[in-house]
């Protein structure tokens, strides 16, 4: 018990030290080539993002959907299924949701939960366009979840450029969601969305760890020929899995709309889907670490954005999120090296 | 009659950025490595292109130039996938971003260092029959690559690596070596094209230059089973549906949103992968593609 207790401790160890590297070198090379004194940028980047009220409140309003989306890569991941488009599912996500809230005129709390329930069956049926390829016909999902999100980035564009463009603003985007609709707010920034991310992880937990379907999830995961001689439908569970993780990740996009952004606009996934591999990746495989993943990533990508106002120009906070993604997978190097 | 010969050049002009950063990323998947970093090393080439030229002042320096900032980029690219065994997907976002804001940073810096440049490019391609020298270049890429990958002893060797480098590495060829090649080469041409892109057609650069020319790239080789004449015959197509939208938009009467065409390549990409595997065809996926050779494991 010790050691393994101690195995996971390194683990983290060495995860936050190559994370802690990777962006204090970006950061030596910036405060030299832009002549910004180093100090500042340390300062401005660890401190007021976790030191801070209004740092602390930025992370964890990029920490719900984020925790949401790594969620849904979660149960794909476990059933083996490299669902990379996560993006486009969000996406479906919040086309639903602006499609209830902006047309229909019900009670406010009919319009979210219509929206959770459509965001969900919209996902779902996304992600099963690659999950019932892969289950029926063994096409590679990489590809086309990949390229699906694609489709899904142009149709939201063609969405708020055309028929839902709202007629003020310089740049196309929908009008905002009535008051009514939008989720209550705990402090400021953050509001009731996170509630709802955090009453999943506990449900994703028992779905893949004490249901049925999750032993089936992992069992199709590990050896899908050895699941299938078990007597495990295999074609219907990867189906099933696809549906759950884009239906999930769609509700990531639910949260986005609801309680964040509450409109329709360009950048609206802001790469959750992406940077939810990361944090899956960093948990390596154990979902009671995504959340603390989570977190991390979140501050990060706050740390970053906030050296925007110090002078460092908004593009770094790519670059950084480029080194993050190769930092986070970087460990497995390390274990090789011994 | 000249209208749909104009029409034709410019396509052809057009052309060469898709299909060269589909030969270039053709190689890397041929090989077994996913390029997923094509946007990102396209955006690097061109602002390399346009850095290069404006330091050279000669065209073909620049391309040269975005050449070059591909082979860097494919080079970490190649480090890390073949050599680290890092996960290809991740790692190629990884460098997706990091070569695409680098772009757009090193733009920024350089224009606050250099007042007096304007980063701007004045001449053109020489052109024969008012076609760009570099389309011919492009297509005789493609002969080349077909030719290469088919016909010599080297594109076998790729060939291997990409359907099962256990086989090959028993059969004494050095995997590792060959992909690396593959991986800087072919990053190298996807640099190159665009470099091609901001010195050649756009003629300047800016943030989103790119604008997803990478992955129409990367759709069009699955679209075209991972086959040289097919990924050239789909850029064609391709580039052909963008210049019909174009002028039809410019005119008034497009019939369809703008998203859809551009949607366009991805969806054949999925109707395509999906009617090949229902009939039980050959996409022409390299088995290996994605999956990590490490010669140690057993």
């Amino acid at each position: 018990m010790n050691h393994l207790v101690k195995q996971q401790v390194n683990d983290a160890a060495i995860i936050l030290l190559i994370i802690f590297f990777s962006i204090l070198i970006p950061l030596i090379i910036i405060s030299l080539s832009l002549n910004i004194d180093l100090k500042i940028l340390f300062s401005r980047y660890f401190y007021s993002t976790i030191g801070t009220r209004d740092g602390l409140t930025a992370i964890l309003v990029r920490f719900t959907p984020l925790l949401v989306t790594a969620l849904a890569l979660t149960v794909a991941f476990k059933s083996s299924v490299w669902n990379i488009g996560a993006e486009g599912q969000i996406i479906f996500g919040a086309i639903a949701t602006l499609g209830i809230c902006l047309h229909l005129n019900l009670h406010p709390i009919i319009l979210i939960l219509l929206s959770f329930i459509f965001a969900f069956f919209l996902g779902g049926m996304w992600g099963l366009i690659a999950g019932s390829l892969k289950a029926l016909w063994n096409v590679n999902e990489i590809p086309v979840t990949l390229m699906l999100n694609f489709v899904a980035y142009e149709l939201i564009r063609y969405l708020i450029s055309s028929p839902w463009k709202s007629p003020e603003g310089l740049y196309p985007a929908t009008i905002r969601i009535p008051f009514e609709t939008r989720l209550p707010f705990i402090e400021s920034p953050v509001n009731s969305s996170i509630i709802i991310a955090i009453a999943l992880i506990p449900v994703i937990y028992l779905l893949i760890n004490k249901t049925s379907l999750g032993f089936e999830l992992r069992a199709v995961g590990f050896n899908r020929d050895i699941a299938h001689y078990q007597g495990i439908n295999t074609k219907k569970t990867i189906m099933t899995c696809m549906i759950i993780s884009g239906g999930l990740a769609a509700l990531a996009g639910v949260l986005i709309v609801l309680g964040d952004v509450f409109r329709g606009e360009e950048g609206i996934t802001g790469s959750y889907g992406f940077l939810a591999i990361v944090v899956v990746l960093i948990s390596r495989n154990r979902a009671e670490l995504i959340p603390l993943a989570a977190f991390l990533v979140a501050s990060i990508i706050v740390g970053a954005i906030g050296l925007i106002v110090v002078g460092v120009p908004r593009r770094f906070t790519e670059i950084l999120t480029g080194i993050l993604f190769i930092a986070a997978i970087t460990p497995k190097l390390l274990e090789k090296l011994k | 009659m000249p209208i749909i010969i104009s029409f034709v050049t410019s396509i052809l002009n057009m052309l060469p950025v898709i299909a060269i950063a589909s030969m270039g990323g053709l190689l890397i998947q041929k090989s077994g490595i996913y390029n997923i970093d094509v946007e990102g090393t396209m955006a690097f080439g061109a602002f390399l292109g346009i850095f290069t030229y404006y330091l050279f002042n000669s065209i073909w320096i620049a391309l040269l130039g975005g050449f070059m900032g591909g082979m860097l980029i494919g080079a970490i690219l190649a480090t890390l996938t073949v050599r680290y065994n890092l996960d290809q997907i991740v790692t190629g976002f990884g460098l997706w971003f990091i070569a695409e804001g680098s772009a757009a940073f090193l733009f920024v810096v350089a224009r606050a260092h250099i007042k007096d440049a304007t980063f701007t490019v004045s001449e053109g391609f020489p052109t024969f029959l008012s076609i760009n020298y570099i389309f011919f270049f492009s297509l005789i890429l493609c002969c080349l690559l077909y030719f290469i990958l088919t016909k010599t002893k080297e594109g076998l060797y790729v060939r291997i690596a990409g359907i099962d480098p256990r086989v090959g590495d028993y059969a004494g060829i050095d995997i590792f070596k060959t992909r690396y090649i593959s991986v800087i080469i072919g990053d190298a041409l996807v640099g190159l094209s665009g470099a091609f892109l901001s010195v050649g057609i756009l003629q300047s650069f800016s943030y989103r230059i790119v604008a997803g020319y990478g992955w129409i790239a990367f759709a069009i080789i699955l679209f075209g089973k991972w086959k040289p004449s097919n990924v050239f015959l789909g850029a064609i197509f391709f580039a052909a549906i963008t210049g019909i939208q174009t002028r039809l938009q410019v005119s008034g009467i497009l019939f369809m949103p703008v998203q859809f065409v551009v949607a366009l390549p991805y969806i054949a990409v999925v109707i395509a992968l999906t009617i090949v595997n229902f009939l039980g065809g050959d996409t022409g996926m390299p088995p290996a593609l994605g999956k990590a050779f490490n010669r140690e494991k057993l």
